[in-house]
């Protein structure tokens, strides 16, 4: 019995591990591309869950699985046009600086909009209970996660892999210099790498409103989770951000277990220790302008 | 007297008069004199954090974790082996925070430019992690309290007043003690680093040593802070140790100017001055001063990309165009 709940506390940290995910591929992705550091990248993710809220009321769940990552998709167009495009020559610290006061702006303008107190947010109820396979029991909605987050995964790993977009953008990771040369314009493929990254970082929030508490703060809390994944992982790896995600969820979800108070401090030793045995994360490139 | 008001010594002397002016500045204006020294405690930590950011060039998003670590050393010193006293509380907070960010730092300076950063981020959530899960060390979310001041001989620290001129007698002597520093050799160095790693290397200094000694004495100096406000509120409480704050002291060296000795100070009152004065009209206060902090980063970047084009520039494999 003590194995089978294990496992069932393995695959609850897979979950977690897969909402760590939606977060830390886009932010891996914007900081690769386009040496930005985005500290607000968990305001998208806490927008996503509050407009999600509200689509909720006329659409329901699963048009607010769509219409809110393209909402909020849009506004990351805005972010990327009028922020983040005067930074992208200046050094990486600025953007940290600039994309922190942001994150201090965004999350008091929820708490100004919506109000401090946590809101609830109703399970949708063709996922209410579990499924039992075998002696295990999971919970619908969770697997339901698993799978969604399975399939963005595998898009933008189709995305990245096999089309001339992905080239261009892995090309652009390595060596911005000679894809300018070769009179490539990294600027619009920013556009598009920006807006994925946040709207994955909103769907996030759609998928994890549900069963986390949607409240102003979440969106600064998930953050430095994302960020020890990418650093976990290393940069510019598409299997090191995956594999450092399900890493982190399920030292977290076993900890959770084990010992409830060490859970937060288990990922950080966690990454510590990765960075001691390997300085670049477990699966990162070595990339100059980031040294 | 005229070699007390050299030029050369102007920063103390500013800071001199500062010090002795802000709590009648404080009053004039309504406002108490603990909100005059925390802006002196606030200063004092700002600037420990400057001299890692604007003379080392490493930029340290974990100092919040110091200015706690110190505090709550400091909380648990009193607490648990002297009883009533301030002098050996505070002796215990130094020699642990400085023994602490010794280790941490050889550990952490490993890594340069946004990956020390990051690091540094991971550092302070862990830290507050800690200070707010650990209940039975920290007393976890309701803090440490039941910490006294004492007095100091013949002083009552229980004063206002007294507290005000014990914080301010020892920002002076932080402020001499940092000029003293960033004009020594020692300082002179970093800087040199900062400006260019790879020539400070060739000049034959072991920057690794010089940057572990800079984190090292800005870690300390953050934590004595860190200690000053737990015995102003006679509490050691888990927010001073939120990346929030962290944050908001990068924010203070920001805004005042980290090329500027006194720089930092005067962010410090500028962010306090910001939140007392606004937050009795709006709850809202971080809002706008978050527009201001992102407004100030974007409209007046030059400044600061003085230092970070030189960084990039002068190192031609690092060099890019961007997308």
């Amino acid at each position: 019995m003590e194995i089978v709940y294990l496992l069932e506390q393995i695959v609850n940290g897979l979950v977690l591990g897969g909402y760590y995910l939606l977060l830390a591929m886009g932010l891996s992705l914007i900081f690769s591309v386009g040496g930005i550091v985005n500290l607000s990248h968990g305001a998208f993710y806490a927008l996503g869950a509050y407009l999600s809220l509200e689509v909720i009321k006329y659409a329901g769940f699963g048009a607010s699985l769509f219409i809110t990552p393209v909402l909020v998709g849009l506004i990351g167009i805005a972010f990327e046009r009028f922020l983040l495009r005067r930074f992208y020559t200046a050094d990486p610290i600025l953007s940290l600086l600039v994309t922190f006061g942001l994150a201090m702006v965004a999350e008091q303008a929820l708490r100004m909009i919506w109000g401090s107190a946590p809101l609830p947010s109703g399970m949708p109820p063709q996922f209410k209970g579990n499924v039992m396979l075998g002696e295990f029991m999971f919970s619908k909605y969770r697997l339901f996660i698993l799978a969604v987050v399975i399939c963005v995964m595998g898009g933008i790993w189709l995305l990245l892999h096999k089309t001339s977009f992905g080239r261009v953008v892995r090309a652009g990771i390595q060596k911005p210099d000679m894809v300018a040369v070769l009179g490539i314009r990294l600027q619009p493929y920013m556009v598009t790498v920006v807006v994925l990254g946040v709207a994955s970082a909103a769907l996030g929030g759609v998928l994890f409103g549900p069963i986390a508490i949607v409240h102003p703060a979440m969106g600064t809390e998930i953050m430095t989770v994302a960020f020890v994944v990418v650093v976990i992982g290393g940069l510019g790896s598409f299997w090191g951000v995956v594999l450092a995600a399900f890493l982190v969820g399920v030292v977290r979800g076993v900890t959770t277990h084990f010992a409830p108070a060490a859970s937060e401090a288990s990922m950080y030793i966690l990454m510590f220790l990765v960075l001691m045995l390997r300085p670049r994360g477990l699966l990162g490139e070595r990339i100059e302008r980031f040294e | 007297m005229t070699k007390i008001l050299n030029p050369h010594h102007r920063p103390l002397w500013v800071g001199a008069i500062c010090l002795v002016l802000l709590p009648f500045c404080m009053q004039g204006i309504g406002l108490t004199l603990d909100v005059a020294t925390v802006v002196v405690i606030l200063a004092i930590a700002a600037m420990g954090l400057n001299l890692l950011v604007g003379y080392t060039g490493l930029v340290s998003f974990g100092h919040s974790a110091w200015f706690g670590i110190g505090g709550y050393a400091a909380a648990l010193a009193q607490l648990h082996w002297f009883k009533d006293q301030i002098v050996l509380p505070f002796a215990f907070s130094l020699l642990f925070t400085a023994t602490l960010a010794l280790v941490v730092g050889y550990l952490i300076l490993r890594r340069r430019g946004v990956y020390f950063s990051l690091l540094t981020l991971a550092l302070c959530a862990l830290t507050f992690a800690i200070s707010f899960r650990w209940t039975s060390l920290t007393g976890g979310e309701g803090g440490l309290g039941g910490i006294e001041r004492g007095s100091l001989g013949p002083i009552d620290l229980n004063s206002h007043l007294n507290y005000y001129i014990l914080t301010a007698v020892i920002g002076f002597a932080v402020l001499w003690f940092l000029l003293r520093i960033v004009r020594s050799p020692f300082g002179h160095v970093l800087v040199a680093i900062r400006e260019n790693q790879q020539r400070a290397t060739f000049q034959g200094y072991d920057i690794d040593r010089y940057k572990l000694l800079a984190f090292v004495l800005s870690a300390t100096i953050t934590g004595l802070a860190g200690a000053l406000v737990v015995f102003l509120h006679r509490l050691a409480a888990a927010e001073s140790t939120t990346v929030a704050f962290s944050g908001e002291l990068l924010a203070m060296v920001v805004i005042g100017g980290m090329h500027n000795f006194l720089g930092p100070a005067l962010g410090a009152l500028f962010f306090l001055l910001f939140r007392e004065l606004f937050s009795m009209y709006t709850n809202n206060w971080l809002l706008y001063f978050g527009l201001v902090f992102v407004g100030f980063i974007i409209f007046s970047a030059q400044d600061l990309r003085g230092f970070a084009a030189a960084r990039v520039s002068s190192a031609p494999t690092r060099g890019r165009n961007g997308p």
